[in-house]
């Protein structure tokens, strides 16, 4: 079969196809070389520059396996996508969608259970119900009232603990759903960490003695990475900009952005 | 910030009980508030000199606390079964002439386990020797009955009027007729109320003979306030005011004088001392706040009925009734856990759950994908601190062999609460089996029991806000 090589990614496109099955370059108008002249081949597809990259740091497969986001969407996923980790059973089968939009790189998260995370270079604010990975540990950050009622429908006054003075908290989520921990912060601030923290998981090879902190205020609370080894990731919600040197993980997979055109 | 108003110590604003002495230091106007277990020995530091009890304003004069009445029964019941709950009203009516029964009144929490309580239609005389003898794995030839379903409600409805049928000899009315019957019962003697809710202040009591009887009102249920006529909430602690709250009549002393009971409940004060002391008789003994006696009436935390005692072949059992709070043994060796056991540190309400029981609260997709979260790295256990019916606080993971709890020192630190001792218990897991033990605690560690236990001499039972010590002939 007769092919033409792509004029964005140089894969090799048969004649008839209107479009580039790598990278969805539209072929028409291009020049249909005539059978049997010389043509100069790329020695490969990576060889052109790219737009931006996705390098798998930790994961299933490969390490510094790139992903070459030269097309308009890529699809990532257990089951579908151009970027596909079959194995990982944290991903959902459509996971995520990293697309362009005007020229900028966005990562959206396709209604996947487990979500995209990404690492946080500056305090973020973050909402009632975020949640957030420092090591291994999933966190979910909340500040809503506890509800409850202390007398039942016989009027019997319910014998319970008392209440804790304040309502902000971090409450470990463990794989399969199951809850954990829940700490109950004193005063307007938690650290987290591996030891000498307000919430210590000693356990963690991943956490950092000091990982983050989460400072609260009637109207949110910020997130702050204490210079930890591994960084703290925050769940995104939807979809959101990619810039240069971000690290997303999705599932299982940490993947680190490279932007290499502006 | 709160002085304490006996030794000056800050205490910050939620505080129930002064971190340095233990006085009270809640504003009186709260709701009623939980009495922390106080058992007598001589540690000033941690035993409160007074804790008030949630009475604020009560029609009956304060000697009635102690109930000295129902020292004296002159006359033998006739009927076989002398259950203290025979002759008294025994179940509240809510409003609207709808009667209730504890079962339908559980909490959705207690609905939700699995042995919220067990209803033993014949009591089993193999039961063991254990310390508490409860539901679940290890006594299973003593559970006749069924976990509670669900619902809560109707389902269960029939256990424990058929054992309230048995034990009450005054009639065979049906559940509709008993409420009428409570409400005649309540009206019985005094002027008929024009707007059909019992006057309390006209109750023909000799008890009530206390200057604070000629007050117009009516007693809330919860605190014990007196509420003006035409209000309907209790000015005091806000709780709606229910018709059927009224105050029981006057009380009937049991059928046993307190010398010839088998076994007696003798109330432990606050301060370590003895106070009140109630007779068991041989039958069923029901004890709740429907009871006629002033010392359980007036606890907001007991429910209409609470626990049954009872004996079988000499030996004394006490049957949780389907309560909110349940009955609380203190443990005196080691015992063993099992998955949503309910126990008592201090002023906190824990709940020991076996990691392998616990339920996701995070929805998988149903795509195959597995809910990402932290690493269980052999938790064994969760323990919830527990703030509201169906509702936990701070959670802890129970991960190492032994976690130690205590208000200074271990893996698990109340350190707010001045009724935790510095080392109080240890919880513990071996051979895939868990364990609770106290380690010497000035005011010890209460297990709940589920559904039915023995009882000893010299137990220490928590009942609502009352802390017993059983007395067995």
């Amino acid at each position: 079969m007769s092919t033409v090589p792509c004029s964005n990614c140089a894969a090799d496109v048969p004649v008839a196809h209107r479009f580039c099955g790598k990278c969805g370059h539209p072929m028409q108008g291009q020049p249909v070389p005539p059978e049997g002249v010389g043509q100069t081949a790329f020695f490969g597809a990576m060889q052109t520059l790219g737009k931006a990259k996705l390098i798998l740091i930790r994961g299933e497969g490969m390490d510094g396996v790139s992903y070459h986001l030269n097309a308009a969407e890529h699809l990532a996923g257990r089951k579908a996508g151009a970027i596909l980790f079959p194995e990982d059973n944290y991903l959902s089968p459509r996971h995520a969608n990293f697309f362009y939009d005007a020229g900028r790189l966005f990562v959206r998260d396709e209604g996947s259970l487990n979500g995209i995370f990404s690492r946080i270079r500056e305090p973020t604010a973050i909402r009632n119900g975020d949640v957030f990975l420092a090591g291994e540990e999933l966190l979910r950050v909340e500040m809503g009232d506890l509800g409850g009622q202390t007398v039942s429908s016989d009027h019997t006054h319910f014998f319970a603990s008392p209440r804790p003075a304040r309502t902000y908290r971090l409450t470990q989520l463990f794989e399969g759903g199951r809850s954990g921990l829940c700490h109950f912060v004193r005063g307007d601030s938690v650290t987290v960490g591996r030891e000498a923290c307000d919430v210590n998981f000693v356990d963690d090879r991943f956490i950092s003695g000091r990982h983050c902190r989460i400072d609260f205020t009637p109207q949110g609370a910020t997130i702050t990475d204490l210079q930890s080894r591994n960084g703290t990731y925050v769940r995104i919600h939807g979809q959101r900009e990619l810039t240069h040197g971000d690290y997303l993980f999705l599932g299982k997979q940490l993947l680190r952005v490279e932007i290499t055109t502006n | 910030m709160i002085i304490c108003p006996n030794c000056s110590r800050e205490n910050e604003d939620h505080y129930k009980f002064c971190l340095g002495c233990g006085t009270e230091i809640s504003k009186a106007t709260a709701a009623p508030k939980p009495r922390p277990m106080v058992m007598p020995v001589p540690v000033p530091t941690v035993v409160p000199a007074a804790v008030a009890r949630p009475r604020v304003v009560s029609l009956h004069p304060p000697e009635v606390v102690d109930a000295p009445g129902f020292t004296t029964r002159p006359t033998a019941d006739a009927d076989a079964t002398p259950t203290l709950m025979g002759d008294v009203p025994t179940f509240d009516t809510g409003d609207g002439g709808t009667t209730t029964s504890p079962i339908g009144e559980l909490s959705a929490e207690a609905a939700d386990h699995d042995m919220p309580f067990d209803v033993l239609d014949q009591p089993t005389p193999a039961m063991d020797v254990g310390v508490v003898a409860r539901g679940g794995t290890d006594h299973p030839q003593a559970l006749l009955a069924p976990p509670a379903s669900s619902q809560g409600g109707a389902a269960s409805v029939d256990l424990p009027f058929e054992v309230l049928r048995d034990e009450a000899p005054e009639d065979g009315a049906e559940e509709p007729g008993r409420s009428g019957d409570f409400l005649d019962a309540s009206l019985k003697g005094m002027p008929a109320p024009s707007t059909g809710v019992p006057r309390l202040s006209a109750r023909p009591t000799p008890l009530a003979a206390g200057p604070a009887a000629s007050v117009e009102g009516r007693l809330c249920g919860s605190c014990g306030a007196v509420v003006p006529d035409g209000f309907k909430f209790c000015g005091v602690c806000g709780s709606r005011y229910e018709a059927d709250r009224a105050a029981p009549d006057a009380f009937v002393p049991p059928a046993h004088e307190v010398g010839e009971a088998p076994a007696r409940l003798v109330l432990i004060h606050p301060d370590g001392s003895e106070g009140a002391t109630f007779p068991v008789g041989p039958g069923e003994t029901t004890l709740g706040r429907s009871h006629p006696s002033s010392l359980f009436s007036e606890d907001p935390f007991l429910s209409p009925r609470h626990a049954t005692f009872f004996f079988v072949k000499g030996q004394l059992f006490v049957r949780d009734e389907g309560s909110l709070n349940g009955v609380f043994l203190r443990i005196k060796a080691e015992v063993e856990l099992f998955h949503w056991d309910m126990f008592r540190i201090g002023q906190q309400l824990l709940r020991f759950e076996e990691m392998s029981q616990v339920r996701p609260v995070m929805p998988g997709a149903g795509d195959g994908t597995t809910v990402m979260g932290s690493p269980v790295r052999g938790a064994w256990g969760r323990m919830p601190t527990i703030v509201a019916i169906d509702t936990t606080a701070a959670v802890w993971v129970l991960r190492k062999p032994e976690e130690f709890v205590g208000r200074e020192r271990g893996d698990v630190v109340f350190n707010e609460d001045g009724f935790v001792s510095g080392a109080h218990a240890k919880i513990s897991t071996r051979d895939g089996r868990y364990f609770l033990a106290d380690l010497d605690s000035t005011n010890g560690t209460y297990l709940r029991i589920k559904g039915e236990g023995l009882v000893a001499p010299g137990d220490l039972l928590l009942l609502g806000q009352q802390l017993f010590k059983v007395e067995i002939d």
